[in-house]
């Protein structure tokens, strides 16, 4: 199920409505019930996949129970959670990138080999619930926490349907202690979370979605464009895929307070970074987290010499890249960003902008810091043609078609996307000092409020209704 | 804590009540603004028109830029964007349709579940309640979607915006223009500058169900029954791709009508934009075509 789809919108108040008003004195049946809904949110794609989602919750929680209770084997436990973990995401996901590979490889060497395709769909959210199973798993190791016994907490932690398909990528330290605990209802904390929805919703369908019918057309024929138009379509989708993936998370956060949960902040205005150290600090925050404390550290981190920083910055970036797909494009994307970080890290500038974003005293930004805004953008921006192409030789195309003699000319066509582009800027910067805030808790005029929620929600509902549903583009992760 | 209780339940009960008026305003909004679309004047046919269509040619955007209606005597051209889908274009039929004979020529995608009463420009032009009724009736999942789209955004005024935006916008992936959308959308067409880009978009990937091409085929020949018309059916013009990949489909979702032509692989030099469009020297090239398609079956005379 979408969240931008009908049938959300009639599952969220069902579910909704039962949870606090006939489940509310009872935590055990609150739990079960999300569980109940978290599975039918699941299965309403495929309903077989769902099993695919019981296992593996069933497999991480039976090792965190082994690994706790086992001092002497508990890193041979720990060791097949992760084989486990892994080979449901290489076999899912990655099994076909290897054979073709494997394929390519050995025709090239002169020998003839047809490895077996699997003929499968990719089941949605993978990469995330598996994410969500191994830092239980790590953190029980780490002794971090203790694992959870019940197994209806433990699997609505891995299955909470708010971020069960798209994150963020919870942690157990962070999401279980909510699950156990009892919860009440909020009213402030509930009418944070309608706000994320609608301001999430209207990230998603207004402007990520208008801006994807700009940007795909000049990524699927870049040979009919000018080079103006093709850095035009390289910012479309910039802020197409910003909107989508920092909406959907707005949408996951705004849904979990209704039910009374907090989750992880996922997105921190990466476009006004000054630099990619800070990109990576205010993008998709949990996965970078997550690789940090689950790869970088344990790989050594920065401890242990130039040398071995390196190799730890491209393995995290590289492996980010290939988390995102089955695709070079992606490997690519992840090696360029280890590119760009590299200088920042070994001029040891990576830890200059850490906590305060950008203009976070004054109206406007310091003359000094433009350059490097622009600069993180342009590089941001680069990166992301081979993200978005469907292969290498699309992407280095699409780049040879930007630097040709038409980049100096107005571009000609797809200039309305601009404003959707301008309409995203302005309010973020509005916003920019504020962790999670909405444009809806800017205005104080209850009236004035009030009508921007509905114009925001016709809008948003009339788009919805009148296009295809166009898919989270971090579902296919 | 029973104090604590209270105060939780009070505040579920006000957010709820005020989520509730917040949609309860957004619904009578939307009744407010169908009522307005509903009961705004519309056009009829002449009669002097009428009396001299010997055929109804019904189709979708295809049929309003690749038949040419001054080249095609007796004919009357009816044809909608392909947002309106199959149940609005065959009310508009209904209400309109002369002569004795219905050509159809349907883009495959009102074949599809989802085409059948899709909530874009959901009742512009053509509504009245005893429809709404009407597809209550058939599908209520849709009249609701309809229902919920009716919005400002969704009106002519929101049309014109977007005509706007189809014009500014790619050449390849602007929305189909409505042939009453404005001259300029015409114009494009109106030209014999091979423009073809083709997409990856086949009619093959489309959703059909066995079940839903027998329910449209059942609603056709219900409305032949009633109206007393002779049912032809012709292959839309498109690009040799669509054809090629799956014949067999394309057979079926033709419902076994009286075809009138063959599938054919229109050159892409006689192609618009997109698959189902041509460009003017493919257009005079169709309706030729089609003419003698019609002589021969007898609906229409040699001059």
């Amino acid at each position: 199920m979408l969240f931008n789809s009908f049938e959300f919108f009639i599952f969220l108040p069902i579910v909704f409505i039962t949870y606090w008003y006939l489940l509310r004195r009872s935590l055990l049946l609150q739990n079960m019930f999300l569980l109940g809904a978290s599975y039918f949110f699941y299965g309403w794609w495929d309903w077989r996949f769902m099993f695919l989602l019981i296992l593996s919750t069933l497999i991480d929680y039976g090792f965190g129970l082994l690994i706790y209770s086992s001092e002497r084997h508990k890193k041979f436990y720990l060791i097949l959670s992760i084989i486990n973990n892994l080979g449901i995401l290489a076999f899912f996901k990655y099994y076909n990138f290897f054979a073709e590979n494997f394929e390519h490889m050995a025709n090239g060497l002169g020998f003839q080999v047809h490895p077996f395709i699997l003929n499968i769909a990719l089941p949605v959210g993978i990469s995330f619930y598996t994410f969500h199973g191994m830092s239980y798993v790590f953190d029980i190791y780490r002794k971090i926490i203790k694992p959870e016994r019940n197994f209806v907490n433990y699997a609505v932690f891995v299955s909470f349907f708010p971020l069960l398909v798209a994150g963020p990528i919870e942690r157990a330290t962070h999401l279980l202690p909510q699950i156990i605990r009892p919860r009440k209802f909020n009213y402030v904390q509930a009418r944070d979370g309608m706000h994320l929805i609608l301001w999430g919703l209207f990230k998603k369908v207004v402007i990520s979605d208008q801006l994807s019918n700009f940007a795909n057309p000049m990524f699927d024929h870049y040979s009919s464009y000018s080079g103006s138009n093709l850095v035009l379509g390289t910012v479309y989708f910039a802020f197409q895929i910003y909107c989508d993936f920092s909406g959907y998370s707005d949408i996951a956060i705004g849904t979990a307070k209704l039910f009374g949960f907090e989750l992880l902040t996922n997105f921190k205005f990466p476009y006004f970074s000054r630099d990619i150290a800070e990109f990576w600090r205010r993008w998709h925050i949990s996965l970078s987290s997550w690789f940090r404390d689950y790869l970088y550290i344990p790989l050594g981190g920065s401890q242990h010499g130039r040398w071995i920083s390196i190799r730890n910055i491209f393995i995290i970036f590289l492996v980010s890249g290939f988390w995102h797909g089955a695709n070079w494009t992606f490997i690519v994307w992840g090696g360029i960003h280890a590119a760009m970080y590299l200088p920042i890290f070994l001029g040891n500038r990576h830890r200059k902008h850490t906590t305060e974003v950008i203009a976070s005293h004054s109206v406007l930004p310091a003359l000094s810091e433009i350059p490097g805004v622009v600069l993180t953008f342009a590089s941001a921006c680069f990166a992301w043609i081979f993200f978005r192409s469907p292969d290498i030789q699309s992407a280095i195309g699409y780049i040879q078609h930007i630097f040709s003699r038409s980049l100096f000319t107005m571009p000609d066509s797809n200039r309305l996307g601009i404003l959707y582009v301008v309409v995203i800027v302005v309010i973020d910067w509005i916003n920019r000092r504020d962790e999670r805030s909405t444009i809806f808790s800017k205005i104080k005029n209850p009236i004035l409020r009030w009508l921007c929620y509905l114009l925001c929600a016709i809008l948003v509902m009339t788009l919805i209704l009148t296009q295809y549903e166009q898919k989270f583009i971090y579902f296919q992760f | 804590m029973s104090k604590n209780s209270s105060t939780s339940s009070s505040d579920l009960n006000s957010f709820l009540a005020k989520t509730g008026v917040f949609v309860a305003v957004i619904l009578v909004s939307n009744m407010i603004l169908l009522a307005a679309i509903i009961y705004t004047p519309k056009k009829g046919i002449s009669k002097a028109d009428a009396n001299a269509t010997k055929v109804s040619v019904l189709g979708g955007s295809n049929v309003g830029y690749d038949i040419d209606p001054e080249r095609l005597d007796h004919a009357q051209i009816l044809s909608t964007a392909e947002p309106y889908g199959f149940f609005l274009s065959f009310e508009r039929c209904r209400h309109e349709c002369v002569g004795k004979v219905l050509l159809l020529d349907m883009p495959y995608s009102w074949y599809t579940p989802e085409k059948y009463a899709p909530a874009s420009y959901p009742f512009y032009s053509s509504v009245t309640p005893q429809l709404y009724l009407k597809l209550l009736w058939k599908k209520p999942e849709l009249a609701i979607r309809n229902f919920l789209s009716t919005s400002i955004f969704n009106t002519e005024v929101l049309l014109y915006w977007k005509n706007i935006i189809a014009a500014h916008g790619s050449r390849t992936n602007a929305a189909t223009p409505a042939p009453t959308g404005g001259a300029n959308n015409l114009d494009a067409y109106h030209t014999c500058t091979n423009h073809y880009n083709p997409q990856k978009h086949f009619i093959s990937q489309m959703n059909y169900s066995p079940e839903h091409i027998k329910f449209i085929r059942s609603e056709v020949m219900d409305f032949a029954r009633s109206k007393q018309l002779e049912v032809l059916a012709k292959y839309p013009e498109l690009n040799k791709d669509n054809y090629r990949i799956n014949p067999e489909l394309v057979k079926t979702i033709n419902l076994n009508f009286e075809m009138i032509n063959q599938m054919e692989s229109w050159p892409d030099s006689l192609m618009y934009d997109q698959w189902y469009h041509m460009n003017q020297c493919g257009k005079e090239a169709n309706t030729a075509n089609i003419e003698k398609a019609l002589i021969r079956k007898g609906v229409l005379s040699h001059q």
